[in-house]
């Protein structure tokens, strides 16, 4: 029986007369049908299939190679920096002698028999912190001579030589190591410009015996202090090879070892300022001193088991000659070492500085540091590439290539522009980009689609969508020429180029289709999101100042608000990059 | 019998099996329905496969809210039909247009037969005639409606309507209803 309200209604459970044709026939050409249009597939997965995951792997290889390359190289600073805060830090271990960035530094290494003498016999010289604790008799008042980290300043105690008796003389520098005597000293041939300062024995008539030959100087202090005068003098030598320096060390030996207390002054050209010092240790003073060195159990010194009493003189020059010190001082210098001089002149028994240098010393520590902090913001400019970028859309499945945002033709809007900066991090640079007008095509993809009564399906599709853009990759050079990057892409959707197409049911012809913009804040929420975040990679090909390549776009998340409509074309741009600032 | 939604989800996703089940489960539904077109079986069983391919490449605009499946299948292979009938008989260059031409519009022949007895009558009218009436007839369609169907005239299809009932009349005279 049929019903007039047939075709509104129909209904399937209807008493409708038994095919003609069986239904496997029937069938079978249907499906003959189906094969020519409609690929028979298996049902995939809900995840979105295998089709989009070789994007997975391939982001994943990537980025785990750019974080592998990047841990170690922060491995590897992290090792050097605690090497020399370890370095700083201990007695007896490998101390830096050259603190130059790290690469610069020379290592030497202080024995824990020297260390612990040095402790036990209240080194006369102490370069570092702990060392200095040791000696708290000394008073500390501390004048920085360099600067911190070879722009830092430097600092030389106020030497109380009251208190210190036999020891009357302390040098003490943050960042100055201490080589012992038995160490052979080394002059840095690293730079032209390195100071080695030792602590030594001089006449205060030969302090005028430094002499500058270029800025290669050489500063000899041997710890030699004679209680009579109470004076501390500096033997300031002009080395520039290290090899004068090493002799005149070992004849200031020869001159301890002959027993007689005399100081020794040499200058590089080997002459022998020899002079006898009138100096006489008074017994009390000397005693009192002895002991403590034979606390210390001087090496290869036989006697100091028989009677610590009966050291002689010198033995305890002996020992005291290998207390040098090997002060490396970076340039450039708050003031010349010469004021270093004209403050011992000046303060015969301690080693002071006047009002006038401190000023000017707390005035060249503050202009260094200026200095640092403005060498640092330019050390990180100079780090940074920057500049610009056209990316041309690849058509790869849009119809609407030349419509634009206005839902006109705008060619112009094919180049679109970007901002992109990039700094290196571990084996390749990380790079940051903005895009004033990024241009998402995403095909023709139906958003909504609705029957209306009279059999007109209209269904709403997008074209493209319009925003801004930012980027962030990673960028690994497999060779000199070729790069190949990875990264993500935030992209917002302010805008959408939609086609509106009415299509008769019944004819399955279209009736009308319009090509409308459509704001996204207004329009949007219904059909697409505000943003969308997209993997990437690039390949690109370097030559000079310029960059060329292309790069790939797989939205991670989906373009549509709806659920049910899933929109993530892969889109493709050719790129144009300019490295205006090369850091 | 399976789950309309389990079947449904796998067409859209272009399963073979579920798309068997959908046809099996629709094919009588849609076989009569192109039955009321067409006389042979070859144009019945084109009609009605052009539709369903339509069905099955069209399946995820579907829009359950508007209506049940079988529906919107049925309207989707109606229109093939029609589609198909256009083609082949060239249904605008065999009617003869007459703008004018008054119709007279009494109940139903169809109201009180059978299947067999419809596609009986219906097998005697001319295929563009037969189209025809049985929108107008069977399947309640307004003249309005099925000049736009058909992209004629509605004096045409008052025209055709008309041709039809003269000739079931004689139809009806020479061979009663059985």
């Amino acid at each position: 029986m049929h019903d007039e309200t047939l075709h509104t209604n129909p209904g399937l459970n209807s008493n409708f007369p038994i095919p003609d044709v069986p239904a496997d026939d029937a069938w079978d050409k249907m499906n003959t049908l189906l094969d020519g249009t409609i690929p028979p597939t298996s049902v995939p997965p809900k995840n979105g299939g295998g089709n989009g995951m070789w994007w997975v792997y391939i982001f994943g290889l990537i980025c785990l190679m750019g974080f592998v390359g990047w841990w170690f190289f922060a491995k590897e600073q992290h090792k050097n920096g605690s090497v020399a805060k370890n370095n700083s830090n201990q007695a007896g271990q490998v101390l830096p002698v050259n603190n130059d960035a790290g690469n610069q530094r020379k290592e030497m290494p202080v024995s824990g028999t020297d260390t612990a003498a040095f402790k036990n016999n209240t080194a006369p010289v102490t370069a570092d912190s702990n060392m200095a604790a040791t000696t708290s008799n000394a008073t500390s008042n501390k004048y920085p001579v360099n600067t911190k980290n070879n722009k830092g300043a430097h600092l030389i105690e106020k030497i109380t030589t009251k208190n210190i008796t036999a020891q009357p003389t302390l040098l003490r520098a943050g960042n100055v190591a201490v080589l012992p005597s038995t160490s052979k000293p080394k002059v840095s041939k690293d730079t032209a410009r390195n100071h080695v300062i030792t602590a030594g024995v001089s006449h205060p008539s030969q302090q005028n015996n430094y002499n500058k030959i270029g800025s290669n100087r050489t500063l000899v202090a041997n710890s030699k202090t004679y209680k009579r005068h109470n004076k501390t003098y500096f033997n300031i030598l002009n080395n520039r090879q290290g090899g004068k320096n090493e002799s005149s060390v070992a004849d200031d030996k020869k001159v301890f070892l002959s027993d007689k207390a005399t100081s020794v002054n040499k200058t590089t050209n080997g002459k022998d300022n020899r002079q006898k010092n009138a100096t006489t240790i008074a017994l009390k003073q000397r005693r009192l001193t002895d002991q403590r060195m034979a606390s210390g159990k001087l090496p290869n010194d036989k006697n100091d088991n028989n009677n610590n009493s009966s050291l002689s003189i010198a033995n305890r020059i002996k020992w005291k000659a290998r207390q040098k010190i090997k002060i490396t001082i970076h340039p450039p210098l708050p003031f010349d070492v010469s004021d270093s001089i004209a403050i011992a002149k000046a303060g015969k028994n301690n080693l002071q500085l006047t009002d006038n240098k401190v000023q000017d010393v707390v005035a060249a520590k503050q202009k260094n540091k200026k200095n640092a902090a403005k060498s640092s913001k330019d050390n990180l400019s100079k780090m940074i590439t920057a500049g610009l970028q056209w990316n041309f859309n690849v058509p790869v499945n849009s119809g609407y290539y030349f419509t634009g945002a206005t839902g006109k033709s705008q060619p112009w809007q094919l180049l679109l522009p970007s901002l992109w900066a990039s700094k290196k991090a571990g084996i390749g640079r990380l790079m940051v980009s903005f895009t004033l007008l990024q241009q998402n095509l995403t095909g023709k993809k139906v958003l909504s689609s609705s029957t209306d009564t009279s059999y007109i399906t209209i269904s709403t599709s997008v074209i493209k969508t319009f925003g801004l853009g930012a980027g962030l990759q990673y960028n690994i050079a497999i060779t000199p020429a070729f790069s190949v990057s990875a990264g993500f892409n935030y992209n917002t959707q302010s805008k959408a180029l939609l086609v509106e197409d009415s299509v008769s049911v019944i004819q399955s012809v279209m009736a009308t289709s319009s090509v409308n913009v459509a704001n996204t804040p207004s329009n949007g929420p219904a059909y697409l999101k505000p943003s969308f975040i997209t993997g990437k990679i690039e390949f690109a090909y370097t030559r000079a100042k310029f960059d060329v390549g292309i790069n790939v776009q797989k939205p991670l998340t989906n373009l549509s608000s709806a659920s049910n409509v899933n929109i993530k074309p892969v889109s493709a741009q050719v790129f144009f990059r300019w490295k205006i600032k090369r850091g | 019998m399976d789950n309309p939604i389990t079947i449904l989800e796998g067409c859209i996703l272009y399963d073979r099996q579920s798309q068997e089940k959908l046809y099996r489960q629709f094919y009588p539904g849609l076989y009569a329905l192109c039955k009321k077109f067409f006389e042979e079986e070859h144009d019945i069983l084109s009609a009605l496969n052009n539709g369903m391919l339509n069905v099955f490449q069209n399946i995820k605009q579907y829009d359950a809210s508007k209506g049940e499946l079988f529906s919107w299948a049925y309207s989707i292979v109606r229109n093939a039909a029609l589609t198909y009938l256009r083609n082949k008989n060239n249904i605008s260059e065999t009617v003869e247009l007459v703008a004018d031409i008054e119709f007279d519009q009494q109940k139903s022949p169809f109201k009180t037969l059978e299947w067999k007895d419809i596609y009986f009558y219906l097998g005697k009218l001319p295929a563009a005639t037969r189209a025809v009436c049985t929108l107008y007839y069977v399947e309640g369609f307004s003249i309005k409606e099925i000049a736009s169907q058909l992209q004629l005239k509605e004096g045409t299809i008052k025209w055709h309507l008309n041709e039809s009932r003269t000739r079931l009349k004689i139809i009806f005279n020479q061979i009663p209803i059985r």
